[in-house]
């Protein structure tokens, strides 16, 4: 079955690819590849002295595939644990992070959002005005250097990026109304059931 | 992560290795920038030696697991662990983040 025509050299430079991304997708991120093609290794090691856009193209993927790169974890949507401080133990999810830090915080931290009182345990027997005093959720906003957090697993998927900012940490009374409406998009992702292990304490 | 038994011969290769990132590549030594190098993702693999405490190394393999690093539980404890890299100090979790010269 004829799929497509092309010349030697991309198909070569196809396979290469190819294997790359199945290499990669493994996990393998330094490779060593082989080629009969004598053309290809070298246009791969020159940088591409080319004479095609669609080769270079080609080469140029399967390069950047072969760069070694690592996985970033603290990122936005991340649970996280507070680990010092006065929420040490509460769960928190990053908002904002800063990798390389700030002028007034010279050290990767992040803006975090997270539980200050957890909702207790509802249970069936519970009235709905009894479930509704059950589910209260209390919030935090605070920023945190990455050492004082431990990253988890799990991911907490609730839009904060928009009210969740840096300048909402200035006065007290932004501070409260940001804490507001964190506490009502946790409190309805709470009833939905869903990310259960985050409105769970943490027992230590 | 640990193979069964190590024997001999691997476990020379893994110190000649060592030799020659410590030599030719970038590499921290001790916990706190292991796990520096873990958060910015610079590591690009995690040594841990057998002595090193319960809590310790399992939270190193849980950072590891996150970021997608290799860790390697080194077959001696941390003194022969930072003999192995040429310290005179023992040295309980390294990670390489440059490897240099080696192929691994």
């Amino acid at each position: 079955m004829v799929t497509s025509m092309a010349s030697i050299f991309q198909i070569e430079a196809r396979a290469i690819l190819e294997g790359l991304k199945l290499a990669w997708m493994r996990g393998f991120r330094q490779v060593e590849v082989e080629s009969d093609n004598a053309l290809l290794i070298n246009t791969i090691r020159n940088n591409f002295a080319t004479n095609s856009n669609t080769i270079e193209r080609f080469c140029a993927r399967a390069r950047i595939k072969a760069a070694v790169a690592m996985v970033k974890f603290l990122k936005p949507n991340k649970a996280v644990i507070v680990l010092q401080g006065r929420y040490a133990g509460r769960k928190a999810v990053i908002v904002k992070s800063f990798d390389d830090g700030t002028r007034d915080r010279p050290y990767g931290h992040c803006l975090v959002a997270g539980i200050k009182k957890y909702p207790s345990k509802v249970i069936l027997k519970d009235s709905a005005k009894k479930t509704a005093k059950k589910s209260r959720v209390k919030c935090f906003v605070k920023l945190v250097n990455y050492q004082h957090l431990m990253p988890t697993r799990y991911t907490l998927d609730v839009d904060l990026k928009d009210t969740v900012t840096v300048d909402a940490l200035q006065t007290k009374d932004k501070k409260v109304a940001t804490c507001k409406t964190i506490k009502q998009r946790l409190e309805e992702r709470f009833k939905t059931g869903k990310n259960r292990w985050f409105f769970t304490k943490l027992r230590f | 992560m640990a193979a069964g038994k190590k024997t001999k011969k691997t476990h020379e290769s893994i110190n000649n290795r060592l030799a020659l990132v410590m030599k030719s590549g970038k590499y921290t030594l001790g916990y706190k920038t292991v796990l520096k190098s873990l958060r910015s993702s610079k590591g690009k693999l995690i040594i841990i030696s057998n002595n090193c405490p319960p809590l310790r190394k399992s939270e190193i393999e849980y950072y590891a697991m996150l970021c997608k690093v290799g860790v390697h539980h080194y077959n001696g404890n941390n003194n022969d662990l930072g003999t192995a890299c040429g310290k005179y100090f023992r040295v309980s979790c390294l990670s390489i983040v440059d490897p240099g010269k080696t192929e691994f």
